[in-house]
């Protein structure tokens, strides 16, 4: 089994108010030197588990991770290749916003072994990027990606958002279009979604923040699906589409449920190092940045809390993420992992009805489906019988 | 104790006018029960009582009383319960006693309840003590309430005793008017045995336990009694007084009030009004009036998980034990699987049967609307009755259908008689008497069908004159109504469960209703569900569900898994209380919906 490395870097110039990850506007002061060497102390603590684990990606998310001078990254890497077993070829991620890099940064960061480069564009319309409370303008967003090709990068991701004020499938299949001429293998497209401790999520319980009504975003999710295929893209998970054989890698090991290992503050791990339970643990680290380095450089393990699964647990999280992946759940491994299997006169009314589908001896939804997610995966969950 | 030395009396108030305080002061002031020992409204003991503020099962307490005069007595105090689902209870233990305290609150004054069990006592030739109780209150007019008493009740108010029993106030006072007021019971300790059962209950370790009051002869531990009704003969294993906690005697005389228990294993065999004897030595008739409880009101009911039917069926065999006037039966619905009717006195009554399931045996249920016992006959001439709107045969089969009707006394603020006769008249009811009691209060009396009046009119007549009219009914016989059966379909389905029996003319607006509710109260799905109402295969009115159309999560961030879970742990925990019927999940509001106008 192989496994992945993510590194958070949770630091932002401004916090975007739909924003609810792990993340602090902080301007420019960001304690970079001393947030490396928290990171570096944490891979070290971890050496004896993983030196032997095979890794086949590294994913720096945040935040915004391109606050980071190259130098730190390229260190954080070098770390953790030599602590770990690396394949031939893994794939290195890094998350950009386009206000943040210039093309002599992203020369270095290409230099210290970067590979994959995730855009934070949101979108080519001023008024949806003003709406959205980015720092990044268009220009901002055309030049860095101009400059990612210059620099030599083929494997880069266009984060696109739709869905905010009065937004129109006309200004959302722009955004499409525009993202298109770059030439990118890789899209992620997500609708806006409102979260209780944010921002919008306050304007919106005050009933000030509009929103496009449910037939719009019908509208603009089955056009986002339609559109990209035509061009060429696959949806292989709910809000990513790549051409073939250019998916995240890392972005997989969460969906298929696989092992990785998170770094930073809050970040989160999927990863039994000791063989605790047979199905599986998950952990997450310290949130606050400063509690996490302190904690780290007092030489303790800066956890947040631990689960140890059980089976049900194990369970649903493969549904969970499973039934977003285009791929769907093999049901030979489920059963052969499980034991369980589906009480097929509960679902047959949802194959019937076209939500979800059997394919290549896997269980996936359909794109209608999709729309409806939530609803199935818990139909799917409750709809379990074991053996 | 000698019959001249003993008085027996209950209690007569409306719900909330101070009855159970009043009991617990006497109790306090007699020295029966300790201030420590006093726990609030000590009568009431179930804990559903207590929460609800109403008695439910009568009690009788034995109070030593040493008065004015230096001789002390024997007080019987029988507690009776409250509300008019058990107004036949109320009779029983009326006739237990020689007089009443008739407890009026100072400010709202005489309540339709109250008068109707005045009446009864007064009728049932009891000696009415009149008290004036919440006169610490800022609201209290004793004068005005003291009018209305004389002119509603026909009794003297100018000795009427003004009280507080929050506050024991007048409490020495009342127990000093039970001494000259209330005559000694009469009957004889050596006359053959006859006594009445005015309320009985089921006890794990004794059997049924009986609370009798003897009238004549005496009761005594061994002896052989004989229940009248049933003509089944017990040997008496234990006697005994509440004073006010239970306390073991060898004898209760003519005159005394206490409790039996003979090995009795059904609460039905010892049944409140019945007549016990000696088995022996049988008096020649038994007392007058004894009449078997009759369930007026009839529901199902149904496990919501499929799999507590045997659970349920535990329940509500322990249940009957100490409920003589509930009964049930299996039956099966389409729609709702494997369940339960059951039959009701009245809605409070299947109200506390259903709290108590759900409370006491941790049962999840549905139950469908309730519904009166229809009297119908088919065209063979056959008569048939009918407790459920599914089982109603098809029109073409049907010569007539009556419907039960009560005779309801309604008292009221005059300003308030527009509104109220609106109301009735709503309700499909017809006149029959009214009555000034005073300048601005009113009894009214209408005819009423009782299923018009079972769900929500004592609601609306709180609604509509500000909570000051009050009403109390008895059933009066079945009379021929204009009827039909109101079907509810889903997705062309038709759903036994949501069936009603209407009045004709009423069957378009209710059916109309009927679908519009549904349509807010059934949650979105994942497809269209369709709703209509029909009437025979004519179908009346129409709604639709839209379906579920867009709920996905966009992302999933960073390998945190657990957010996401506990999304999903919440909305299933949102799906717990609905019940499936085919592929459709309906919540129990939607059975409940039908009856609401």
């Amino acid at each position: 089994m192989t496994f992945g490395v993510y590194v958070h870097i949770p630091y932002c110039v401004k916090k975007c108010p739909y924003c609810d990850f792990n993340s602090y506007g902080v301007g420019r002061r960001i304690p970079e030197k001393e947030y490396t060497e928290a990171v570096l102390r944490e891979i070290d603590s971890y050496k004896e588990s993983i030196e032997k684990l095979p890794l086949h990606s590294i994913f720096f998310g945040g935040g915004t991770p391109s606050l980071f001078s190259a130098d730190s990254i390229g260190k954080i890497i070098s770390k953790i290749l030599e602590t770990t077993l690396p394949l031939d070829s893994i794939e290195v991620s890094l998350e950009v916003n386009p206000k943040t890099a210039d093309l002599e940064k992203l020369k270095a960061l290409k230099d210290v072994g970067v590979n994959r480069m995730s855009v934070g564009v949101q979108s080519f319309s001023e008024r949806k990027l003003k709406l959205l409370g980015r720092i990044n303008t268009p220009d901002d967003s055309r030049r860095v990606l101009e400059d990612i090709i210059k620099a030599g990068f083929n494997n880069f991701n266009l984060d696109l958002m739709f869905g905010v004020s009065f937004e129109t499938l006309e200004e959302w299949r722009t955004d499409l279009e525009k993202a298109l001429e770059f030439n990118t293998n890789h899209i992620s497209a997500y609708c806006l979604t409102i979260e209780d401790d944010t921002e919008f999520g306050a304007l919106y319980s005050q009933g000030k923040l509009p929103l496009p009504d449910e037939d719009a975003l019908i509208g603009m999710l089955t056009f986002t699906g339609d559109y990209l295929e035509q061009a060429g893209y696959r949806q292989y998970e709910i809000s990513n589409f790549a051409k073939l054989g250019h998916e995240c890698r890392h972005n997989l090991l969460y969906w298929r449920g696989e092992d990785y290992l998170g770094l930073g503050a809050g970040a989160h791990s999927h990863l039994d190092l000791n063989e605790r339970s047979s199905w599986g643990v998950r952990w997450a680290n310290l949130k606050n940045p400063d509690l996490y380095m302190r904690t780290v450089l007092e030489g303790k393990r800066p956890l947040a809390f631990t689960e140890l699964l059980s089976k049900e647990e194990a369970l649903q999280d493969k549904i969970m993420m499973g039934l977003r992946l285009g791929e769907g759940i093999n049901l030979t491994s489920f059963k052969e992992r499980f034991g369980a299997k589906w009480y097929s006169d509960s679902l047959s009314a949802l194959f019937k009805q076209g939500f979800l589908e059997l394919s290549d001896n896997s269980l996936l939804l359909t794109k209608k489906g999709i729309l409806v997610s939530n609803e199935l995966i818990m139909r799917v969950c409750d709809s379990l019988v074991y053996e | 104790m000698e019959p001249k030395y003993i008085r027996n009396f209950s209690i007569i108030a409306h719900v909330d006018h101070g009855k159970s305080t009043l009991a617990d002061r006497i109790l306090e002031y007699t020295g029966s029960v300790s201030e420590r020992e006093m726990t609030e409204q000590f009568l009431d003991q179930m804990e559903l009582e207590r929460e609800r503020g109403i008695t439910i099962k009568a009690q009788a307490v034995r109070i030593n009383y040493k008065a004015d005069d230096g001789i002390t007595y024997e007080f019987n105090l029988i507690d009776t319960p409250g509300h008019v689902d058990f107004s036949y209870e109320v009779s029983r233990s009326l006739e237990a006693c020689e007089g009443v305290l008739l407890v009026v609150d100072a400010s709202q004054g005489v309540e339709a309840q109250t008068l109707a069990h005045a009446y009864l006592a007064s009728d049932s030739g009891l000696e009415l003590i009149p008290i004036i109780n919440k006169i610490d209150l800022p609201a209290a007019d004793p004068e005005r309430v003291k009018k209305e008493i004389e002119e509603a009740i026909g009794i003297s108010a100018e000795e009427a005793i003004l009280a507080s029993a929050k506050e024991g106030i007048g409490t020495k006072d009342i127990l000093e008017a039970i001494v000259k007021k209330i005559p000694m019971p009469l009957g004889s300790g050596d006359s053959p045995l006859k006594a009445l059962i005015f309320d009985s209950w089921f006890d794990s370790y004794q059997g049924v336990v009986m609370l009798v009051r003897v009238f004549e002869g005496r009761i005594k531990l061994g002896m052989k009694i004989q229940l009248m009704s049933t003509g089944k003969a017990y040997e008496v294993k234990k006697l005994g007084i509440f004073a006010p906690r239970a306390l073991e005697v060898d004898e209760v005389s003519a005159g005394e009030v206490g409790f039996v228990t003979a090995a009795i294993k059904e609460i039905s065999e010892a049944k409140v009004g019945d007549t016990i004897t000696d088995a022996l030595k049988p008096t020649d008739a038994p007392l007058s009036g004894f009449r078997l409880m009759k369930p007026m009101v009839f529901s199902g009911l149904y496990p919501i998980d499929p799999g507590e039917y045997d659970k349920l069926r535990d329940a509500l065999q322990k249940l009957r034990l100490n409920d003589s006037a509930f009964i049930y039966e299996p039956e099966t619905s389409l729609a709702l699987g494997f369940g339960f009717r059951c039959g009701f006195l009245g809605l409070l009554h299947m109200e506390i049967v259903r709290e108590r399931l759900e409370r006491e045996f941790e049962l999840e249920l549905i139950s469908t609307a309730p519904t009166v016992i229809y009297k119908v006959t088919d065209t063979k001439g056959e008569e048939i009755y009918v407790d459920n709107p599914s089982k109603l045969p098809s029109s073409e089969k049907i010569e007539t259908i009556e419907e039960p009707y009560v005779l309801v006394m309604l008292h009221t603020p005059s300003a308030y008689l527009g509104a109220i006769f609106d109301l009735c008249e709503n309700r499909r009811g017809t006149q029959k008497n009214i009555k000034y009691i005073t300048q601005d209060r009113v009894i009214v009396e209408y005819e009423l069908p009782l299923s018009e009046i079972m769900f929500d009119f004592f609601d609306r007549l709180k609604s509509v004159s500000r909570g000051y009219a009050s009403m109390d009914y008895e059933l009066i016989g079945y009379k021929t109504s204009e009827l039909v059966k109101l079907d509810v379909l889903i997705n062309g389905d038709p759903v036994d469960a949501l069936s009603i029996i209407v009045h004709k003319e009423k069957a378009y607006d209710r059916g109309k209703e009927l679908v519009e509710k549904l349509r807010k109260l059934i949650p979105r799905q994942l497809f269209e569900v369709a709703l209509q109402a029909a009437i025979g295969n004519r179908v009346i009115a129409r709604e639709t569900v839209k379906p579920v159309r867009k709920d996905v999560t966009a992302k999933c961030y960073g390998g945190d898994i657990t957010r996401k879970r506990k999304l999903l742990e919440k909305q299933k925990e949102g799906k717990k209380r609905l019940k499936q019927i085919g592929k459709i999940e309906i919540p129990q509001e939607a059975f409940l919906a039908v009856l609401k106008t």
